[in-house]
């Protein structure tokens, strides 16, 4: 069969078309398009040329910033394919990360949830919060999927359950509301334990991210799941006459999405140490800022790994390359807020269809 | 049908989650009834005009670790003078105080206790002063600083706090004295200035902003008597002089460690002290400090400043991780908070008393509980 | 082959929906190795048919066997599993993925469970392919491929199940001559090896080209089963409509005067129109003809200012007109009627009235809100004037049968009183019967001295309604011919002119 020539009309999805504009309009439209990546290119040799020592202390320091909220973003990424969101990653996150610190207390900490119990041990908490991460997503999953409700106003609902569970546990034993402190050596040493490589000490989290997010990037793009993903994220009427479980896809992501947030509770509990009832308080909006920077599509069905993880780096280094040049704290908000709303609209460029 | 089935499913899932939640409240409910009932018949006997008080007790955020022990404080002496209360929580959200105010008003509420969410403008307070005004019922406001002239405008409205600058002023003072003590060994550079980096709480804040502000400037003072140069800020591009960490550990965590990498501790300019205001970012400060080998209660070691005085911090102190902090009294502060509650049930006025017992500003409604210096 | 050898025989099967009795007692026999066509208007059960093949729909009664043995499929997946397969008419694609990606969907090849096998799932297509004779690249990412491949790809889809039953659901409708000849030459090929095939389609004379039987439906029952070599057009329609249509068009009565509007060298900027110059008289019905992808929709949206021009000139009344975007094409005098009427031509959840008046809205401002009795005259003239077929005004839009659907569509534009309509396939997915009554509403508004524009896919409607035709070829006009005397090998020829 011989295709078309000049054939270019579709209803959604992305489109090849004929564009007949001059070349210097296709070179703005070239540049708008990566203009993030131009941007970033020059706040980094701005700040560069500034201050000499940014190239040689900001990388390891971007690179723990990064290895922290990427976790979360992985689990976030995959949820937002599908075309949803996840306003209660935080919460999940600072549940897990409470029970994963109160389990881990030492025994001489000022005040403790379970005053008179030995720490357990580090695997079995890991287990533990796992499977609490794990069901929580799953119960996000299940309303989205079976009672087709928007995931917006799901996960709105369990990030306030979440919450209030969150004051009740910190209530427990002698605790009285204070941040859970004192973690045992050896799960603090677990997490942030440096290996040097050069001149790098690498805390042994930021291995835990690089890990996490190869694991990712094989269940994206070489499982069954990660195809349905994308599948029904992208027209689910079409997975479902193609007989792919659509409620258990669903299920699936969301159960995976809460299990990479309670692995992140686990590290941020022990990398920052004691947290409190504001643990993982609006983590998800960074998180979802990201992987929108990053080119994950509200429009669903579309999204990289690499993409997740070019758009923490970029959130994180705005951060960092702000400090760095002193930007007063008003002004941070303000760039920050401009360049996610800048990076959505990007993104959204792309697949408007142009008529 | 299979739908109908699942919906039940669902809704007895969170029913139980919410009963395993309820579970945990329910156990201490009824020795705090015993508490109220014998308390009662002793009130009973002494004070004939007593009044059944029903407080509402109104927190500014539940997240906030220093609010959480008052919280646990009044509680225990609320309960103790058989007071009926309920906590509610803000949420940091004006309006949503505002509502729950006003609920518990028309659910016959006849004490307020307020720890009002917006300190920035006086409104805030006024129109709950107003709501409690018209509804004839006392306010204590306490915690969070209210205007004077709010107070002036209702009788039966007091404030119970702290003198917002009293521990800027403190931890300056006590920052001062430590570095003058020591200050070659703080000096790690050797270049004769300290430098330092300030971590302060919530923009627009009027307790972060006295904290920053009088930190710094008693801190300085202290330090010229002694023929000294002042404090100069470790990134001196930065016309702020401070470091938003918005109270979050986590958040003044990152700050100090993108500040650690600016500022290199082996390098030229290595930051040689931290103010924070509160114990919460003095303590992620201490962590981001640990990552780079310093502050680990031995070895090398800068002088961290907190405020709060926090379980965790006095435990920071005492290993040598922080130098110090300011001690705002959780219990002192219920207390006082509490005495005024029990004339409102002895049916008094609200500030009766007051001046007797209490450390007052002069020509207003308003106590302070001091501070104290810790480390 | 023997006569009464059934692969696939449905009988007396029964479909009821609260309020419509949807299937009353419908056979359908399927020899193996034959192409057995099913037709009837739109609503006359077809898919409600092949629904209750396929487990979306349980059957109140009859029973269903395949190779004479009782089946009963829990859901399309069983049935495609057990070699019944579909070939959809909505392109239920995964456009954003790849080709292979669609083609294996729910039935992955996997070297470990849930780990997929890339390799094998790449040769399979590409095999699967080749022994189609189709080209198309398996890791080509969907949306970027023409329609009519889309189609072929669900073809070969529904291939790959080996099913001993497929069924077409209007596969043509959106492929080229030379398309539809490759697709036949593949269906002749499965009926060679033995397939039962159940080609469901409105377009009369390939029914009567590829198919062995015919069995035509009516309002939810059975009509006739008959070998397709005893029937004819005329035949089809008659039982399909229930009574005789005489005429498939009605009388041309409009009568061509003053050009009213010119176009000029238009080219488009983000499409393949390239230089398109032609001009449209009063009471003129200009057709538009073309292969998919000649061009005709991006003229007609180009024209409205849906599109974006890279260069023209359009003159009405001797004027020009800028038309920069659908609101000034409106205020301009200009209607459009676009292709796909779901998308984007009803708004489905609202009430006929709200889809009536929505592009007249500013005529019924009194004051500051808008006055719902004029508005409610405006549409009780819209239901009378095109006698839509619906209980009230209130009805959702979506309810309502593709031909009023479309009514109450050109009866919108009609309340702006418009000069130029501009019809793009106005009669698609329209019964046989609506057709007739689209076509006269057509020919009503030349004789109102409108200049019509109408687009479409299917020759005979336009050789029958049209004054003149445009023919498309790879965005340039190709020629025009006179409706009168021209026939289909004409406007064939002159479609391929520029592929």
């Amino acid at each position: 069969m011989k295709l078309l020539k000049g054939k270019k009309k579709d209803n959604d999805g992305l489109v090849t078309v004929v564009d007949k504009r001059s070349t210097p309009k296709k070179i703005l439209d070239f540049v708008i398009n990566n203009a993030l990546y131009f941007m970033i290119a020059i706040l980094v040799i701005v700040v560069a040329i500034q201050y000499p020592l940014f190239l040689k202390n900001a990388p390891l320091d971007l690179l723990k910033r990064t290895a922290a909220y990427v976790i979360m973003a992985l689990g976030v990424g995959g949820i937002i394919v599908l075309t949803g969101t996840d306003l209660s990653a935080g919460r999940i996150m600072g549940l897990t990360s409470l029970v994963a610190a109160s389990l881990l207390q030492k025994m001489d900490a000022p005040n403790r949830v379970f005053p008179e119990m030995e720490a357990w041990p580090i695997i079995v908490v890991i287990l533990l919060v796992i499977v609490i991460g794990a069901v929580i997503g799953a119960f996000n999953g299940f309303f989205v999927a079976k009672f087709d409700l928007h995931p917006f106003i799901v996960t709105l609902s369990t990030q306030l359950m979440l919450y209030g569970f969150m004051l009740i546990y910190l209530g427990f034993g002698t605790n009285k509301g204070q941040n859970i402190a004192h973690l045992t050596d050896a799960y603090k040493g677990l997490i942030t334990n440096t290996v040097k490589i050069g001149s790098w000490s690498i805390p042994n989290f930021v291995w835990l991210s690089i890990i996490m997010i190869g694991v990712m990037w094989f269940i994206w793009n070489k499982t069954t799941l990660g195809k349905n993903m994308y599948a029904v994220g992208s027209n689910p009427e079409a997975a479902k006459v193609s007989g792919v479980n659509v409620l258990g896809t669903i299920v699936s992501i969301f159960t995976m999405a809460g299990v990479l947030y309670s692995i992140n509770g686990f590290v941020e509990a022990a990398r920052v140490g004691g947290p409190g009832a504001s643990a993982g308080s609006n983590a998800e909006l960074d998180a979802i800022a990201a992987c929108v920077i990053g080119g994950v599509s509200f429009v669903g069905g579309i999204g990289k790994i690499s993409g997740i993880v070019i758009g923490v780096i970029l959130l994180q280094l705005i951060s960092v390359a702000l400090q760095w040049m002193s930007v007063s704290a008003n002004l941070v908000y303000i760039i920050k807020g401009a360049i996610i709303l800048f990076a959505v609209t990007l993104d959204m460029r792309k697949y408007i269809a142009k008529k | 049908m299979k739908k109908l089935i699942a919906l039940l499913l669902a809704l007895v899932m969170v029913f139980a989650l919410v009963a395993c939640a309820a579970d945990e409240v329910v156990e201490e409910t009824p020795e705090e009834e015993e508490v109220v009932e014998e308390v009662e018949e002793e009130v009973e006997e002494e004070v004939a005009e007593a009044v059944d008080v029903v407080a509402g007790v109104f927190w500014y955020d539940f997240s906030d670790a220093f609010l959480s022990t008052v919280r646990d404080a009044l509680d225990a002496e609320l309960t103790a003078a058989g007071i009926n209360f309920t906590n509610y929580d803000a949420a940091s959200t004006q309006a949503t105080q505002n509502d729950q105010i006003d609920t518990a008003i028309s659910q016959g509420a006849n004490l307020l206790i307020v720890n009002v969410v917006d300190t920035a403008a006086v409104d805030a307070a006024q129109a709950i002063v107003d709501k409690a005004a018209a509804a004839e019922i006392p306010v204590i406001f306490f915690n969070r600083e209210v205007d004077d002239a709010v107070l002036a405008s209702y009788e039966e409205a007091c404030f119970v706090g702290t003198r917002a600058a009293e521990a800027g002023e403190m931890q300056g003072q006590m920052a001062g004295e430590y570095i003058r003590d020591n200050y070659d060994a703080i000096d790690l550079n050797g270049d004769g200035t300290i430098s330092y980096i300030m971590m302060k709480g919530e923009l627009g804040n009027p307790e972060a902003e006295a904290r920053t502000q009088f930190g710094v400037e008693f801190c300085n003072a202290v330090l010229v008597e002694a023929g000294k140069p002042e404090l100069a800020y470790y990134d001196a591009n930065n016309a702020d002089k401070f470091q938003p960490s918005n109270w979050s550990k986590t958040t003044a965590f990152e700050l100090m460690e993108t500040a650690l990498s600016t500022n290199p501790m082996d390098g030229d300019a290595p930051i040689e002290v931290v103010f924070a205001n509160n114990d919460d970012a003095a303590l992620g400060c201490v962590e981001a400090l640990n990552n780079a080998g310093w502050n680990t209660g031995e070895g090398d070691t800068i002088p961290v400043f907190g405020v709060d005085y926090t379980a965790d911090a006095a435990a920071a102190i005492d290993a040598g991780k922080m130098a110090g902090s300011i001690l705002q009294s959780a219990t002192g502060m219920a207390e006082t908070v509490a005495a005024l509650a029990a004339n409102v049930q002895a049916g008094k006025a609200v500030f009766a008393d007051a001046e007797a017992n209490f450390n007052v500003d002069e020509g207003t409604t308003k106590i302070r509980v001091p501070y104290e210096i810790k480390g | 082959m023997a006569k009464n050898d059934y692969i696939l025989e449905m009988k007396n099967v029964s479909k009821a929906f609260p309020g419509v009795q949807a299937l009353d007692k419908v056979n359908l026999n399927v020899r193996r190795g034959s192409v057995h066509a099913l037709m009837g208007e739109n609503g006359a059960g077809k898919s409600t048919l092949m629904k209750c093949l396929f487990g979306t729909y349980s059957r109140d009664e009859g029973e269903i066997l395949i190779d004479g043995q009782p089946v009963s499929f829990a859901n399309s997946k069983q049935a495609m599993e057990n070699g019944v397969s579909m070939v959809h008419q909505e392109l239920n694609q995964v456009l954003k993925r790849n080709v292979m990606e669609n083609i294996w969907l729910g039935r992955f090849p996997k070297v470990l469970p849930g780990v997929i096998n890339h390799k094998k799932m790449y040769d399979d297509t590409k095999a699967l392919f080749e022994d189609l004779e189709i080209d198309i690249d398996p890791k080509a990412i969907t949306s970027t491929l023409p329609v009519s491949m889309r189609q072929m790809m669900e073809i070969a889809k529904a291939v790959s199940y080996n099913s001993k039953i497929i069924v077409f659901d209007e596969p043509t409708s959106s492929l080229t001559e030379a398309e539809v000849e490759h697709l036949f030459k593949i269906i002749n090929r499965f009926r060679d090896q033995g397939v039962g095939i159940v080609y469901i389609s409105h377009k009369m004379d390939e029914i009567l080209r590829i198919s062995d039987d015919i069995t035509i439906m009516r309002d939810g029952k059975w009509v006739s089963t008959t070998p397709a070599k005893e029937m004819t057009m005329d035949l089809i329609i008659k039982q399909m409509v229930g009574r005789e249509l005489t005429n498939r068009f009605p009388p041309k009565t409009n009568k061509p005067s003053e050009v009213i509007m010119k176009v000029e060298n238009m080219t488009g900027m983000y499409n393949q129109l390239k230089d398109v110059s032609f001009d449209l008289r009063k009471g003129e019905v200009l057709g538009v003809a073309g292969l998919d992808g000649a061009g005709r929709t991006e003229l007609v949206e180009c024209i409205f200012g849906y599109a974006t021009r890279y260069s023209g000139t359009i003159t009405l009344n001797g004027k020009v007109v800028k038309n920069r975007n659908p609101k000034e094409a409106k205020k301009n005098g200009f209607a459009l009627l676009t292709e796909e009427r779901r998308a984007t031509g009803i708004f489905g959840i609202l009430s006929i009235r709200q889809n009536a008046v929505i592009s007249n809205l500013k005529s019924y401002m009194t004051g500051f809100w808008l006055s719902d009795k004029k508005q409610k005259s405006d549409t009780d003239w819209v239901i009378k004037s095109m006698s839509v077929k619906t209980p009230t005004q209130e009805t959702q839009i979506r309810s309502l049968s593709g031909g009023n659907q479309q009514k109450v569509i050109i009866g919108r534009w009609l309340l702006t009183n418009p000069e130029v309509l501009l019809l793009d396939e106005p009669t698609r997915g329209i019964d046989v019967g609506a057709k007739y009554e689209i076509y006269q509403l057509i020919i009503n508004l030349a004789n109102d001295n409108k200049g019509i524009i109408m687009v479409s896919s299917e020759m005979p409607e336009l050789l029958g309604v049209c004054d003149r035709i445009l023919v498309m070829s790879g965005g340039r006009l190709a020629g025009e011919v006179d409706a009168k005397t021209a026939t289909q090998e004409e406007i064939l020829t002159l479609a391929a002119k520029y592929v």
